[in-house]
Parts: C-alpha cells; sequence; structure tokens
C-alpha cells in the first residue's frame, strides 16, 4: 500500500486473491476522499499453452486435454470440445448421450453454484467477516430477525452469519456436503470430477441402466429440498445488507453488456451441422444470446459465432494469415 | 482458514504445549487448481475433519490455501495471505508442511518474463515465481507433498511441444531430495488427483510430523504404496470381461474397454476399486477409458488417447482364444446355477430327500 503525495491515491494490491481458483491477481489505484476505485487491473501469474502444445496432437483426444485448463469447469471445456467435434467430424450422437451430458452439465452448475455462493463468497457474508470489518452491521444483524426465518431454521440475520462461518459453521458445511453430492451427482453421468472420464466425440461411455437415474434421480431431490431453505435464506441475508448499508446496491453495477453462447442441447433439434446452428442455437436449454446495454442484439448462434474477434493489436496471437 | 484466526498468537508464542503445524499450499505451478477441488470433494478424512482435529492424536495445524482461505486482504495490510509464505521463508514458521500444486517450467530457458509466480517478492515489487519459492522453502519445509500429475511428474503442461520446459517437483529439487526431517519428496498422482487419496496422505503426514506413524512407505515414483500398488485392472470391476475375452466395441457397452483405447492393464491407480467420490464414479468401471493420467509417462506416452493400447493387441487375441472356450464351459455351469432344485413344488409328495426317523 503506497500513497501518491500529488494524487492522494492510494495503491492496494491483492495478489493472489483467495476463494476463487485460478493463480490471479488485482492491482487498483484508489481515491479514499471520493471513494472511488480509480484505476484497476487484473492480471493471472500462470503461463497457459494449450493452443501450443495441442498443435499437431490426434483431434480425437482433444477434449481429454482442454479439460485440463480449468480445475472446477474442466468438463465445461471437454462438452465444448466434444461438441466441436461432432461438428468437424460430422457425427450426431444418439439422444441418450446427449442427455447424460446434459445430466452431467446440470449437476456440474449444481455444484458450481453451492460450492462458489456459500464456501468462497459466502465467507464475506459470515459473522468472522462482519464482525471484524463492520461490527455495527453485525450488532444491527443479531437484532434483526430473519423474515423467513420458518423456512430455513436462523432466527436472525446473525445466525445466519454465524452459520456462514468457514468450517465451524452449520451451514458452510452441510454446503460444502452438498457440493460433494452434486459431485457425486455428476460422477454418476460423466464418470470424474474435473476431468470426465466418459465423454467422447459422438456420445459418452456411460453405461445407461436405470440404477444410474434412480441414483440421480434421488440425490437431485434431496438437493431441490435443499434448496428450499437456501433461496429464501440467501434472500434475508441480501436484503438485509442493502438495508444495512445504504449504496450497497451500487457494488457490481455497470453496463449491462453480456454474451452467452448457449448451454444444454435439445437433442430432438441438434444435429451438430453448422447449417442449422441458427435452429438448433435457439432451441438450447439456455438459449444464446448477445445483450447490449440492456438490450439483446441476437440470439442466433451463427451471428454471435462470426462476431467474435480476437484483437490482435492487443493480444499475443498472430495472424492466422500465411499459416 | 479458520485456525488461522488463533495460530499467530501461538506461533508467536513458541507453540504453547500443542506444536502448531502450518501447511502451506502453493497452487501458483503450472496447473488448473482440480487437485485444491478435488480436496473439498474429500470423505476420508474430509478436509473440515481434519482441520477441525475430528481424528484422534491429530497435531493441531493451520492451513494456508488459497482455494478457500478466509484470508483475503491487500499486501502488505491487514490479514495479508502471502505474509504466511513470507513469514515461512523468513524462517518463522516451524514446522510446515509445503504442498506444490501445478508443474514446475523451467525459468532458464528465456531472456525475460516469467511461465509462473505466486505473489510478489516485496523487496523488488516484481512476481514471486514458483521456482524461487521452491528454493528458499524447501530447505526449511518439513515435508514436500506433489499433489497431482502436473506436480508430481509434468503432466499436461510438460507434453511434447510445450514451451515452458515444465516438469515435476522430484525433477527440479531432485529424486533423491530429502526434507531436513529426512522425508523424501511425496507424490500423490492423479489428474485431478483422487480426493480421498490425497486427504488421506495429508492425513499420514500430519500423523508423521505428531511423531504417531513411521515414514510413510513411498515406491520408486514416490508414490504412497498402499494407494498406487495395484493396477487399474487388477481393481476394475470389467476385467472379468477381459478374462471371458469379451470385449466392448461400441460405447455405453459395460464390458472391457480395452479395445477403445484402455490402459488400465498397465497403469498404476485405484480409481475403479475406490470409486471417484464416495464410491460413485470412476474410470473404466463407469465407461471410461483409463488414460493413464496418474502416471509419470502422460499423457505421451499414452496417445492418442482413442486408440487401442499397441500392446493390448497380442494380450486381447490370447484372452479372446482362451476365454471364448472358458466363457462358453461357464456358460453351461450358469444355466445350472440359474434353475431352482426340482424339489421346490406343489404336490402330494415330498421330494427333497428327507427320510422320517418316526
Amino acid at each position: 500500500m503506497t500513497t501518491a503525495e500529488d494524487t492522494g491515491l492510494v495503491e492496494m494490491a491483492w495478489d493472489p486473491i483467495t476463494r476463487i481458483v485460478g493463480s490471479l491477481g488485482i492491482y487498483t489505484k484508489i481515491d479514499f476522499k471520493q471513494k472511488k476505485v480509480v484505476e484497476c487491473h487484473s492480471t493471472s501469474s500462470i503461463f497457459r499453452g494449450y493452443s501450443i502444445f495441442m498443435k499437431g496432437k490426434d483431434p480425437r483426444d482433444a477434449h481429454f486435454i482442454t479439460s485440463r485448463i480449468c480445475g472446477i469447469c474442466g468438463d465445461n471445456h471437454a462438452t465444448c470440445s466434444v461438441y466441436n467435434q461432432n461438428m468437424a467430424y460430422g457425427v450426431r450422437p444418439p439422444h441418450l448421450g446427449e442427455w447424460i451430458i446434459n445430466l452431467g452439465e446440470s449437476a456440474e452448475y449444481m455444484f458450481d453454484h453451492n460450492i462458489f455462493q456459500e464456501n468462497l463468497v459466502g465467507v464475506d457474508f459470515c459473522e468472522r467477516m462482519v464482525g471484524e470489518t463492520n461490527p455495527g452491521v453485525l450488532e444491527l444483524a443479531n437484532r434483526t430477525e430473519s423474515p423467513h426465518a420458518a423456512d430455513h431454521g436462523y432466527r436472525t440475520i446473525g445466525d445466519i452469519m454465524r452459520s456462514l462461518n468457514p468450517l465451524e459453521g452449520e451451514f458452510y458445511r452441510e454446503a460444502l456436503q452438498v457440493s460433494r453430492s452434486t459431485r457425486e451427482m455428476f460422477c454418476l453421468m460423466e464418470g470424474r470430477h474435473v476431468h470426465p472420464s466418459t465423454l467422447y466425440p459422438g456420445g459418452v461411455g456411460t453405461t445407461a441402466t436405470i440404477q444410474l437415474f434412480t441414483d440421480y434421480l434421488t440425490r437431485l431431490m434431496r438437493y431441490v429440498e435443499f434448496m428450499k431453505r437456501v433461496v429464501p435464506m440467501h434472500d434475508d441475508l441480501f436484503d438485509f445488507f442493502y438495508e444495512a448499508l445504504p449504496g450497497y446496491e451500487e457494488v457490481g453495477r455497470r453496463r449491462a453488456d453480456m454474451v452467452c453462447w448457449g448451454s444444454l442441447n435439445d437433442p430432438d433439434h441438434c444435429d451438430f451441422r453448422y447449417d442449422h446452428m441458427t435452429d438448433w442455437g435457439r432451441k438450447m436449454f439456455v438459449s444464446p444470446g448477445v445483450i447490449r446495454d440492456g438490450q439483446l442484439l441476437t440470439n442466433d448462434l451463427v451471428e454471435i459465432n462470426l462476431g467474435i474477434r480476437i484483437l490482435l493489436g492487443s493480444s499475443y496471437y498472430e495472424d492466422w494469415e500465411d499459416q | 482458514m479458520a485456525t488461522a484466526r488463533s495460530s499467530e498468537a501461538e506461533s508467536s508464542a513458541g507453540g504453547g504445549d500443542e506444536p502448531l503445524v502450518h501447511i502451506l499450499w502453493m497452487n501458483g505451478g503450472l496447473g488448473c487448481d482440480g487437485d485444491s477441488v478435488a480436496l473439498t470433494a474429500a470423505t476420508q478424512p474430509s478436509i473440515e475433519e481434519i482441520v477441525l482435529g475430528a481424528l484422534p492424536g491429530l497435531p493441531k495445524i493451520a492451513v494456508h490455501w488459497p482455494l478457500i482461505d478466509y484470508e483475503c486482504g491487500p499486501e502488505t495490510g491487514a490479514d495479508n495471505f502471502i505474509e504466511w509464505w513470507h513469514k515461512a521463508d523468513r524462517g518463522e514458521l516451524d514446522p510446515f508442511v509445503l504442498v506444490v500444486e501445478g508443474s514446475i517450467p523451467n525459468e532458464a530457458i528465456k531472456d525475460e518474463g516469467y511461465w509462473c509466480g505466486f505473489g510478489n517478492n516485496p523487496a523488488t515489487g516484481q512476481p514471486m515465481t514458483t521456482n524461487e519459492w521452491l528454493d528458499r522453502l524447501a530447505p526449511k519445509a518439513t515435508a514436500i507433498l506433489a499433489v497431482g500429475t502436473c506436480a508430481t511428474y509434468g503432466g499436461i503442461h510438460a507434453m511434447a511441444g510445450n514451451p515452458t520446459g515444465a516438469m515435476g517437483v522430484p525433477d527440479y529439487l531432485g529424486w533423491d531430495w530429502r526434507s531436513k526431517a529426512g522425508l523424501p519428496i511425496v507424490c500423490v498422482p492423479g489428474c485431478p488427483i483422487h480426493p480421498d487419496n490425497l486427504s488421506e496422505t495429508i492425513l499420514y503426514l500430519l500423523y508423521q510430523v505428531a511423531g504417531q506413524a513411521p515414514m510413510i512407505p513411498l515406491d520408486e515414483a514416490l508414490r504412497p504404496t498402499w494407494l498406487f500398488g495395484a493396477t487399474v485392472h487388477e481393481g476394475c470391476d470389467r476385467a472379468g470381461y477381459y478374462e471371458q475375452g469379451d470385449f466392448a466395441n461400441e460405447y455405453g457397452s459395460p464390458k472391457c474397454l480395452v479395445k477403445l483405447g484402455c490402459w488400465g492393464p498397465v497403469v498404476k491407480c485405484n480409481v475403479p476399486k475406490r470409486g471417484w467420490i464416495n464410491g460413485v464414479g470412476g474410470c473404466p468401471n463407469v465407461g471410461g477409458i483409463c488414460i493413464a493420467c496418474t502416471m509419470p509417462g502422460f499423457p505421451d506416452k499414452f496417445m492418442p488417447f482413442m486408440d487401442e493400447p499397441p500392446g493390448s493387441k497380442v494380450s486381447t487375441t490370447a484372452s479372446t482364444m482362451y476365454g471364448t472356450v472358458i466363457r462358453t464351459l461357464r456358460g453351461f455351469t450358469a444355466k445350472t446355477a440359474d434353475e431352482e432344485p426340482k424339489w421346490r413344488k406343489r404336490g402330494d409328495e415330498l421330494l427333497t430327500g428327507f427320510k422320517k426317523t418316526w
């Protein structure tokens, strides 16, 4: 932390950032008088190089390799690679194979949401953190009844915060367990977490039996019961923060620019042919789209694909002409 | 993490009655953090059981682990996570176990820049490379645990054509390296690491550091022998199909996957026997070919993954000849075994062989 005399800006850096996957750092200049972050840069301190060492390798192995880019969402990379291979080879997997991928990816989203929201982010809202950084807010939380206490069982907002204390809090530990059972659901469909063993181009190796789907369904319904308590608890906790810290709703506010290439194919429509991609893209259970300043510009996957640019002037990539 | 709350006072007070063992987790190698994520999946034991001391005889520990660490303060400010590393570097943390995740690049092959770092060097304000951390902390660590195939043997980032010259921790520090306490580097490979293989090895090392367990038994590749002593094939519930010469030729089949590219017969790994998490999932046991992700030769010696391993052509031909005969003979026996004894039926006569003695 250094202060520049002339500007009054304070340099602050967080490196490595904790409670996140990846070796990341944040470097800022902060104007405390104006209460503004004036400059902010993010960085990653490890080299990846997948586009280099995958050159010349058998393309059928691509999903096994790309999965290793990320240790929390490796399966998403593997799935995308399998989709790409299906398109490149012109193969359409059997419907059951597509459903198994969809169920596996859905379990991944449940796991991701759970571990991120409760075990990584939740710690920022725990009793220990709030007590150390904002003791007045904790006192207020201890005096504030939870509006949905009957649904989740925590009488006051302070009780919710105590339940989120890392490793010791009751809810933190329950969430850790749920992150395991959702990973079991994932492994039922895709073999291993985080790098799947049963995904292949053209289908899955998973042996589809009645038992497989029973095992998934029973865990899914336990998860649904868990979420019936989680949602009202989150509502109570975050509504409290909006009231207790005026201006808190401004955190994260920015231009609404978003892009999504869709997720979870509908096997009745997806034939992995590029000339039909507009249609089957729109039939995805999470449909694609580009939103600029809050306005939906397109949900056409072909248009989105053609609109992707790597700005060679500000990247380490070289033009592929003459290559 | 939770126990770090009181640890500063305790370590500076000389540890009090119980020595505090620090675990420094460095995920700054070339890796994906998948082994950190795996540890959150472990249940035998779970990370919370290790940290909260739920198992008897465990020393008190303080885990400094980026993935779920409570500490998140700015550099040189309060709750600064990286400060624990600087303390260890200054010799102020003892004992500590250094956990390394990710492969170690070769920083000597270029003129500028760095391949990977972990926090900054306060003296220069520049990133502290993962290699420099290893150079500084290795002599002071009671034990070094290399987790995942990247840290143990190089793994994916060390495959042919890589620009970084990546290698495993033993390649970097030397295969005969010993800690100041006399421990070799402990290697638990797997891409990612099997959750319970990791948590169990951490548990063992903590017991050893606390003087409650003898020297951890390791094989020639520095793997715990009780975890990596058997092959995938020896623990695979599809090995019976192999013996009977009955092989899968398409996805989704419950039969042996060797012809689809499974390397199980020659790969040291316990996953088919242990499942992936709470016994659920795995690789060939649930329909995924073994791509040998625990092996020092991974990935290059097993690619293309999707082709039948060359060596298996001979062995599967032999097992097909022998197995087809055996399978036919077993078919006869199985047919008999599948029928109830003839006396189980309604009627006036008792046909069980019972003879009245009155």
